[in-house]
């Protein structure tokens, strides 16, 4: 039997090894003989022969199949929330609990019965805001009107998308702690509070004088997301970090912030987290969301969390609420609110769908695998990392030291100037005032060619096979285009080098895009995202000598512009 | 032959007008709001600071520490203009002090911060009120003088 499947097998395996072949071949030339022992691929085909196949996922902001009931709650009881922040102690009394629910009913309508079978929890919580629509209509602060703004009703645009993939989706109104300094942890109390309900919501054996039991056995406490906007987008993080340190207990799988603020400065080390960012942002300007997908999943802690975040293009703070009418936006090229909304309702439908649902397939969407054709025509900018990675190069080594890698492996400038590693932050010590993240990276500039930056992978390190991707983040630095000429997207070679001395190179815009910084009169930003170039592609070329089990150095070769200036940052193997 | 050109060129034209109107009808354009700058210092502000005696000592727990007061200070910053309520938080630097804690009144024309240590006030002190660090958006106030200080 084994010699009879080995003759029908063979012929197929020697024709297959041929297509390969002669495919690797074909497609192995460049404008520019190479060296002897280089092998550049330069057309657009390798590109799709070589990445991993784009995962088809559909458009996930089309609705699901299941019928979508509303309902409501504001209990009569309010509740003191007492929290300390910044060394200061607030208490707020007379918090209410009231929220908007969708979910997954038997019938589509208002108070309906629940959809068979347990769904997943996803609470929203939006920020700060006015409280009161005056005679005018205008949402303010006080005096109290007795029309209260629905802060909360903001996102039912996407709650609706997300009962109908089968998740209960909640927004909490937060009033009683908006118009007040900070409230970032008092936030977070009161989605606690309002998972305790859900809780009891769910246990037939506790009293249930606000749904009379619509909800028994159907929420699914294992499975809780949380969404927040603004302050709410860091709410959540305080939400989750309580949780932890006060032994709530709640199961908190995923957590996403949308134009969230980084008051307090929190770390997230174990949790899936999305971040979505406008880029014309006229409130949260200096874009602080960015901030806490950097210090998420630490080095010391970095393998227990996927993170991504999408940088979107003319997007402003306001309108991913729809009561949010006002456009405070800064910048050109805008998208309008409409569009701002279909971003985050596929982005938020896909990340938790992923995250509580184990979808799988929508993770490509986070990666840049797919694309989303519904979504034109914003342009969204990602960063991504996944758990399973080798930093070879994230920069934060102490003391700085651009010529060693956080492997222990040796860096080599070649001719770049300036050349060298700085904060990426709005807090001092960066290399121009462009940079908004917590960060350390490489800047390297050049206005000639052979420039180059080499990354020694130690020999402990140099089988790679473990991983699928090279992976770092790049960001153009806005000079006024002092090296960056205005508007045009950047370009460079990355080179993969094994230990005989065989060397390849891929053409990173054969991938990715490396954009030109939105454009914010008088307050563009350097903003990092994230290159993921297939290893197969590097080792097509196997068959002639590069040995991805023995990778011995990372090559940045700047020679497709004859000007540049990047910003470079977490230089890794990954999955 | 003439004629009937200058009698096709016409429909054409009527024809190309009537289409753009019937699409304009069809699909009005939609009314863009107007952007609102945020980061921008606030019209006409100024500044009024008043002693409070309060009817009941206020409970302040900083650092962990409670303590009770009973005596503040009120900075009253007031604008033509509707004060925005951001994301970012307002903050009343006071020379080297800065105010976190604050309400909204008068329609948002006027925020309201509070000193409990009014000792910390230094006779001089430049005064201005920015959003977070977005220096974009700083109004530069009267400087402290106690003696502008009104009782309460």
């Amino acid at each position: 039997m084994n010699r009879s499947r080995g003759v029908f097998y063979r012929p197929l395996f020697y024709t297959a090894a041929l297509i390969l072949f002669l495919f690797c071949d074909a497609f192995s030339f460049s404008a520019l003989p190479p060296a002897d022992d280089e092998h550049e691929h330069d057309d657009e085909h390798v590109s799709r022969l070589c990445r991993h196949k784009p995962e088809d996922v559909g458009d996930p902001s089309k609705p699901g199949l299941r019928h979508v009931a509303t309902a409501s709650y504001n209990l009569p009881n309010t509740i003191t929330i007492t929290a300390t922040e910044g060394g200061w102690t607030t208490t707020d009394t007379n918090v209410h609990l009231w929220a908007v629910v969708y979910y997954p009913g038997i019938s589509s309508g208002a108070n309906k019965t629940v959809a068979p079978g347990k769904h997943p929890l996803v609470v929203y919580l939006h920020g700060n805001h006015g409280i009161w629509i005056d005679s005018g209509g205008n949402h303010t602060c006080g005096p109290p009107t007795g029309n209260p703004v629905p802060n909360h009703e903001g996102y039912n645009y996407i709650l609706e998308r997300l009962a109908s993939h089968g998740f209960i989706a909640v927004s909490i109104n937060a009033n009683d702690l908006n118009c007040k300094g900070g409230r970032i942890v008092a936030r977070g109390k009161l989605i606690l509070q309002h998972l305790g309900l859900w809780k009891d919501w769910d246990d037939p054996t506790k009293p249930d004088p606000t749904f009379h039991g619509r909800f028994h056995h159907h929420v699914d406490m294992d499975r809780i997301g949380l969404a927040g906007h603004s302050r709410g987008g860091e709410g959540i993080v305080s939400a989750y970090l309580e949780n932890q340190s006060s032994g709530l207990g709640f199961h908190i799988k995923a957590l996403h912030s949308i134009s969230p603020v980084d008051f307090d400065g929190f770390v997230l080390a174990d949790v899936p987290y999305y971040v979505l960012m406008g880029a014309a942002d006229g409130d949260v300007w200096d874009l602080e969301g960015a901030r806490i997908y950097d210090r998420a999943a630490p080095r010391t802690n970095a393998h227990k969390m996927p993170k991504m975040q999408s940088y979107l293009y003319g997007a402003n703070h306001n309108w991913f609420n729809t009561v949010w009418f006002q456009d405070e936006g800064w910048g050109n090229n805008r998208l309008t609110d409409v569009q701002q909304r279909v971003v985050e309702r596929a982005m938020g439908a896909a990340f938790f769908r992923e995250y509580l649902e184990g979808f799988g397939a929508e993770h490509a969407i986070f990666t840049g695998d797919s694309a989303i054709p519904a979504l034109a025509p914003a342009q969204f900018y990602r960063s991504y990392q996944d758990p399973k990675h080798l930093a070879v190069d994230d920069f934060e080594d102490a003391p700085p030291n651009p010529l060693l890698n956080s492997l222990g492996g040796t860096n080599t400038d070649i001719s770049l100037s300036p050349f060298g590693e700085f904060p990426f932050s709005e807090f001092g010590g960066a290399f121009n005032n462009t940079f908004f993240q917590d960060t350390r990276g490489l800047i390297g500039g050049w206005n000639a060619q052979g420039t180059e930056f080499i990354l020694d992978v130690p020999a402990a390190n140099k089988d790679v096979t473990a991983y699928r991707y090279v992976s770092f983040r790049a960001t153009q630095v806005f000079d006024s285009g002092a090296l960056n000429p205005i508007g045009q997207t950047e370009d460079f070679d990355v080179g993969l080098e094994d230990t005989n001395g065989y060397s390849t190179y891929i053409k990173v815009s054969q991938f990715d895009v490396i954009p030109f910084s939105y454009d914010r009169p008088g307050g563009n930003a350097s903003m990092l995202q994230t290159i993921r170039l297939g290893l197969p592609c590097f080792s097509c070329a196997e068959h002639r000598g590069l040995d991805v089990h023995a990778i011995a150095k990372i090559h940045f070769r700047f020679n497709r512009k004859p000007t540049g200036l990047v910003g470079l940052d977490d230089v890794q193997f990954s999955r | 032959m003439r004629p009937r050109l200058l009698f096709v060129a016409i429909a054409f034209v009527g024809l190309g007008f009537s289409a753009s109107s019937f699409a304009q009808e069809k699909q009005p354009p939609k009314e863009k709001p107007p952007v609102v700058y945020l980061r921008q210092p606030l019209k006409e502000g100024r500044l009024e600071v008043q002693r409070v005696r309060l009817k009941k000592p206020a409970e302040v727990v900083e650092q962990g520490v409670k303590r009770e007061v009973s005596v503040v200070l009120e900075f009253r910053v007031t604008s033509s203009q509707a004060i925005p309520v951001r994301a970012l938080d307002p903050v009343l630097v006071v020379g080297d002090v800065s105010l976190r804690e604050y309400r909204y009144e008068d329609h948002d024309h006027a925020l309201v911060f509070t000193l409990y240590d009014p000792e910390k006030a230094k006779e001089g002190a430049a005064v201005y009120l920015q959003f977070g660090n977005d220096t974009a958006s700083r109004t530069e106030l009267q400087s402290f003088r106690a003696s502008a200080v009104k009782e309460n």
